[in-house]
């Protein structure tokens, strides 16, 4: 059984080992960084070679059945296990290596095993919060991520940071007792804490029709519920705190509240609407619609005149947020496949930008700050500009890809309309994604000098070029997973 | 052929790499390595009519397969038949020579390789656009257009002007954007496949409505690029990019790819002549309509601006009534007398120190010789007279639009003609002929050093001869594309007549408006010529006076109302957010945001009792 | 109303005023004496609702160590000083709007319902309890225990001096 679960335990004892190390070595930050990403390449290794060996019959060691209705595996009550949480394990797996360097350079010598630690955890609690198979289990991992997420928040140590700590906190916390009553209301309506059960109470009352007082204690239930997860998406109106935390936060931990925490909640709705409540769509598919519609635009509009770069970013986040909830509501295997690929590319080209602006927009993110950068760092700024223009979703590069596959899965599913709202508020963001670009480019007559931090440099240039390569050659990961799913699936 | 289409689509790409990565070492050596770039582009796009023109058959090949996703397959490959041949020698030809031209027009500016990577990834993405063999990789290209635009239009950053200008260029540019990539969708489901072969080669009776409408919203994403009514509105404040730019916007590398994706989807628009009708309605109204904001203009960029629209609106009433070669070889022509007068433009603004007021302007025939005759080739072509280019394949989409019954369309090109000749030479006869009016500007004006002025001579050249290639044009095409589905009568000799009639009558009234009144002395020694000539002055000055305060006035008014709805309708109102729907909720969204947590939490709870009351009740 | 209801009423109520204190009271040793209330009333629900262990357990961890550390804080912290009002002004009147909806739609429709009677687990005795967490959710369990392993780290990390500072 253990070997199904590999990369999970393998970040678990990278959680104990780095913080074994700190407390017999006192702190070592390089060696303490080093060990954390070695258990990083380790465990991204057995993600891939979880995917590279599934087919249909993966998972049977295990006793585990397939579920006819909703296609996913079921093991030991409390995990689910399926390509689509592999998929974005690897992701978030790909996010936190990210992290990891980028916190690096940040910290430089206040580096040190606890901060390790905490990254691993949250990535813990990302990880088997995708794969909750019942509520207890969903709860707890949501807290692990979102405790460490707090305090990497609030590790810079200054007032700021402490500020946008104490926010995401406080909001957090409430939003988390939503979900817990919603969970209870849940309960109360289904009788189980299982997904299992519930799933298949669901499905047999979807034949007979449910009854009345079932409608009502799931629809209050689910408004509970939502809170919760739209605070973790950042969908509207449950994004307030996204700027706050993003502009007070260390900028590789808005980078990782920006992706792999947004994977895990990507994969997390996925799971509870397309998987637990996939045969009641009477009761959420309406509210998804118009959450991902609403939060598309609130996102981009509020973006559009902001002039603190890491507001802009988090406004982008909430849009993006809106774009992937979109083909929640859309639903079939090529919207979880678009997910897949939206978020990797996402993942890719956020921390990217983030990395940039690690360099140029330390203690002051205004816009107006990112002038010269052209003059300075050239290619810098080309690296700003490549992942802005991904961003925008304009070719080649990967970004356009990204929403391109969430459009084409929309129009699949016989949703145009939804297509056609996605390209406009394409259009409006390309506004100001391209507003960062035209400041790196104007000239600057200041003697500013830009610290010469070589690691963020290295992943701007880095994620620059990938998603160039990634927008030219978008079939290389494509066709990965379209192998993937189609072995697991038996297609 | 492979060899040949990688050599003229990359050589330019690799000019723009070179001097992108390297443009701090390369500085004001730019010129060497995008210039014969250029020179090897076009060289081999010559060879590619050359073999194509030779053969008579379609090359088509892919290199690899670029998208596979699901039953979504994207080859990346190219598809050259008779129209992309003479789209590839239009594009890198006129590109050539407008590359030449800038090595004098920017030599003092700053900077100086930045600008060429720029105009060689143009030119790129342009043949990109031109030479792909399916929708998608179309579309790449139409996106990298609309990028380079972007950059070269805002490339004087500092100027507040310019950044707007290219913000405003890349959003509406965008909307026609979602507007072919939602055609794209529907063909795709349509027809299972994007391949222009795979498409055009298999049963095209499928259902007509979902076809126009696949075919409407294509026609969007050539409104937006070509700038046709009504998102034409970025196109004259496109002017704030260097000149060149302009030329190469208007000529060669951006507003033609509307059409030449028309006339690429023909097999399809042959099927539903509705949509085509569409088309031509929308292409003739824009082409009077921007005329008419061409009669009150003083800004001489924008004047020629607003011709362009004009003329793409030519264009699009020949490819949309079914008559590609027509629309194609207006295209091919107004290349070449486009450019001409851009480049005239850029000269004179170059003389002027870049006043572009043509108020200020004046008798600068005997101080800029070579550009004054180049300009006057140019606008001669323009307007239409016998036998420059432009009266070839103006007069061939005019007799079309008689052919074809829609009387509406034949008015309004007629209409047209009248309208362009007036303007052209208002602008010909006040900034060449006359008295100077800004003396201090005249006496610092000089000529252009000749690499800008040869440039302008071979396109004047071109300009002239470029249209006796029509039967060759005719019958090169339309061995490929279909040919016009009304019954074709050879063109007589009363229409050329009425044309030209309506361009001299055009080029008259603006004579005696802008030119008689203003030429007091010369005769006056005579009394009896004196006393006719006051008459005939005050006359014509009665008149011109009338024009100016009652027909001007009102039409300049008409005008600037209809540009001020569609400005703030398209652009301020919905899009880029700087007034009206999206301030007001831009501003409330910020408002909500205040930085307290009390007020968030306030709202994610109202938030949730909405939804809650909203789920269940 | 039998005496079961009679007694459940009465925690309930004593539940609730725990609450309000909590909310309302403006010493802070009053809000921590309010929570205490609170969590005793629960305990007592917790035991009618035939789950002993979970009502000795609810003293013994929150009223016990919980609010006792609490008052330790303050004591120590010697928050003495009431804490300032309240923003009862636009957002005070806009919460309770809020509230008085939520309840309102809440109460009328629990109270109009037949609850579903779904047959439920086991009786909450402690060994069916450890049964329950160490063999069907034993996952849940472990993840309890990373997740104060995680509290305790954060606590540590935050608390030390920023030396660095």
């Amino acid at each position: 059984m253990i070997q199904y679960f590999l990369p999970e335990i393998t970040i678990l004892a990278g959680i104990l080992v780095v913080l074994i190390l700190e407390i017999v070595l006192g702190r070592k930050g390089f060696l303490a960084t080093l060990v954390s990403l070695l258990f990083l390449l380790v465990a991204g290794f057995f993600a891939l070679r979880d995917l590279s060996l599934i087919s249909p019959d993966y998972y049977k060691g295990l006793g585990a059945f397939i579920n006819e209705h909703q296609n996913l595996v079921y093991i030991i009550k409390s995990l689910r296990l399926g390509v689509v949480e592999r998929f974005m394990d690897t992701i978030m797996i790909v996010g936190t290596i990210y992290f990891v360097l980028l916190s690096y350079d940040y910290f430089r010598s206040r580096a040190s095993g606890d901060y390790q630690f905490l990254t691993l955890s949250a990535l813990l609690g990302g990880m088997l919060l995708i794969k909750s198979n019942n509520w207890p289990t969903l709860l707890l991992s949501l807290e692990i991520l979102s405790f460490s997420l707090y305090a990497l928040v609030a590790f810079r140590k200054d007032l700021f940071s402490y500020e946008a700590a104490g926010k995401y906190f406080f909001l957090g916390a409430l939003s988390t007792a939503f979900l817990t009553m919603g969970i209870a209301f849940l309960y109360l309506a289904y009788g189980t804490i299982d997904f299992g059960t519930t799933f298949q109470r669901i499905y047999t009352l979807a034949q007979a029709g449910f009854p009345r007082e079932v409608i009502i204690l799931s629809s209050i239930a689910l408004a509970f519920i939502i809170v919760g997860f739209g605070f973790k998406l950042s969908a509207v109106p449950f994004h307030f705190w996204t700027p706050d935390v993003f502009e007070g936060a260390p900028t590789p931990t808005a980078g990782f509240v920006s992706t792999v925490s947004k994977t895990a909640a990507i994969g997390l709705v996925f799971a509870i609407f397309q998987g637990l409540l996939v045969n009641y769509p009477a009761l959420w598919k309406g509210l998804i619609l118009w959450l991902s519609v609403i939060t598309m635009l609130v996102g981009n509009i509020a973006a559009l005149r902001e002039n603190s770069v890491k507001k802009l970013l988090a406004f982008s986040t909430i849009a993006n947020a809106g774009y992937v909830l979109a083909v929640v509501y859309a639903g079939g295997l090529e919207a979880v496949k678009a997910a897949i690929v939206f978020m990797l590319v996402y993942t890719i080209t956020t921390f990217g930008a983030f990395a940039v602006l690690q360099i140029t927009s330390e203690g002051n993110t205004h816009i107006e700050n990112l002038r010269g950068l052209f003059q300075r760092k050239p290619d810098l700024a080309f690296a700003l500009a490549a992942l802005m223009v991904s961003l925008a979703g304009i070719p080649p590069f990967a970004g356009f890809f990204a929403k391109f596959f969430l459009a084409f899965s929309m129009v699949q599913m016989n949703h145009p309309l939804l297509a056609i709202w996605l390209f406009f508020n394409g259009a409006i963001s390309a506004y100001y994604y391209l507003r960062v670009v035209y400041y790196a480019f104007q000239r600057d007559d200041s003697e500013k000098e830009l610290p010469s931090s070589r690691i963020p440099y290295a992943v701007a240039v880095v994620s620059a070029v990938l998603v160039l390569l990634m927008g030219l050659f978008p079939d290389a990961y494509t066709s990965f997973v379209d192998k993937v799913f189609g072995a697991f699936f038996g297609l | 052929m492979d060899a040949l289409v990688l050599l003229t689509l990359f050589v330019p790409f690799v000019g723009f790499l070179i001097n992108g990565i390297f443009n701090r070492y390369i500085g004001k050596k730019a010129h060497w390595i995008a210039v014969p770039a250029l020179g090897i582009s076009a060289l081999g796009g010559l060879a590619i009519l050359w073999q194509v023109a030779g053969s008579g058959q379609v090359f088509e090949n892919t290199f690899w397969t670029w998208i596979i996703a699901d039953k979504l397959h994207v080859p990346f490959g190219y598809y050259i038949d008779n129209l992309a041949a003479i789209m590839v020698f239009v594009v890198t030809f006129v590109s050539f020579w407008i590359h030449l031209y800038s090595v004098g027009y920017m030599a003092e500016d700053r900077s100086y390789a930045r600008y060429f990577a720029y105009l060689n990834f143009f030119v790129f993405a342009m043949l990109l656009l031109v030479m792909a063999n399916n929708y998608v990789l179309m579309f790449v290209g139409w996106e990298g257009v609309g990028l380079a635009s972007y950059l070269l239009i805002g490339f004087w950053f500092h100027k507040k002007s310019a950044s707007d200008a290219a913000n405003k260029a890349f959003i509406v540019n965008r909307i026609g954007d979602a507007g072919f990539l939602l055609g794209i969708f529907t063909l795709f489901a349509l027809f299972g496949t994007l391949n222009y072969t795979d498409i055009f080669g298999s049963n095209l009776t499928v259902n007509k409505g979902l076809l126009s409408l696949a075919l409407i919203f294509l026609f969007i994403g050539a409104t937006g690029k070509s700038a046709q009514f009504p998102l034409y509105v970025w196109l004259p404040d496109a002017m704030e990019g260097p000149t060149p730019v302009s030329a190469l916007i208007h000529a060669a590398t951006m507003v033609t790819a509307g059409v030449y994706m028309v006339a690429r989807s023909a097999p399809l628009f042959v099927q539903v002549p509705e949509a085509g009708y569409i088309v031509a309605l929308t292409g003739a109204f824009t082409a009077v309509f921007a005329a008419t904001m061409a009669l009150v203009n003083n800004d001489i960029k924008r004047i020629i601006a607003y011709s362009t629209i004009s003329q793409i609106g030519y264009m699009m009433v020949g490819v949309g009534l079914g008559a590609y070669w027509a629309g194609i070889f207006h295209l091919y022509t107004h290349a070449f007398f486009k450019a001409l007068l851009f480049l005239g433009a850029g000269s004179v603004m170059h003389a002027m120190h870049d006043v572009l007021d043509i108020n200020r302007m004046g008798g600068l025939k005997e101080k800029l010789p070579h550009t004054f005759w180049t300009f006057l080739i140019g606008s001669l072509a323009l307007a239409g007279i016998f036998p420059f280019a432009g009266f070839w394949s103006k007069d061939a989409i005019i007799h079309y639009s008689e052919l074809s019954g829609y009387s509406i369309i034949f008015y309004l090109t007629l209409t047209g003609v009248l309208l362009t000749a007036f303007y052209t030479f208002r602008l010909v006869f006040r900034v060449f002929f006359g008295e100077p009016r800004d003396r201090e500007l005249y006496e610092k004006a000089h000529e252009s050093p000749p690499v800008m002025l040869i440039p302008m001579w071979v396109l004047a050249f071109f300009a002239v001869v470029a249209g006796f290639v029509s039967g060759w044009f005719q019958h090169f095409l339309e061995a490929q594309l279909p040919h016009a589905h009304f019954e074709h009568t050879q063109a007589g000799i009363t229409l050329p007549i009425i044309t030209n009639g309506l361009a001299l009558i055009g080029i008259l009234i603006a004579y005696f408006m802008y030119v008689k009144p203003a030429v007091p002395s010369s005769l006056g020694e005579n009394p009896i010529v004196k006393g006719i000539y006051k008459i005939l002055y005050y006359r014509w000055g009665i008149i011109s006076d009338w024009y100016e305060i009652v027909l001007m006035g009102w039409l300049r008014s008409l005008a600037a109302g209809v540009y001020r709805f569609f400005e703030d309708l398209f652009i301020d109102g919905t899009v880029v957010g700087s007034a009206g729907l999206t301030a007001a909720t831009g501003n409330i969204v910020r408002k909500l945001q205040d930085g307290k947590y009390s007020t968030y939490a306030l709202l994610m709870t109202a938030g949730f009792i909405l939804i809650l009351y909203l789920l269940v009740l | 109303m039998t005496l079961t209801a009679v007694i459940f009423t009465l925690f309930a109520l004593l539940g609730l005023w725990g609450a309000l204190v909590v909310l309302f009271a403006k010493r802070p040793v009053y809000n921590a004496l309010g929570l205490l209330l609170n969590f005793v009333s629960l305990a007592a629900i917790y035991i009618m609702l035939n789950a002993p262990f979970l009502g000795v357990i609810q003293i013994i961890v929150y009223s016990g160590a919980i609010v006792v550390f609490f008052l330790f804080v303050i004591m120590i912290l010697n928050l003495r000083d009431p804490l300032s009002d309240m923003d009862l002004s636009f957002k005070g009147l806009v919460a309770f709007v809020l509230m008085i909806s939520l309840l309102s739609l809440l109460g009328v429709y629990l109270y109009v319902i037949k609850l579903p009677a779904w047959k439920l687990g086991p009786e909450g005795s402690p060994g069916k309890l450890g049964e329950l967490l160490l063999r069907d959710y034993l996952i849940p369990f472990e993840l309890a225990s990373i997740l104060l392993l995680v509290a305790i780290v954060i606590a540590v990390v935050l608390g030390k001096k920023g030396e660095e500072q």
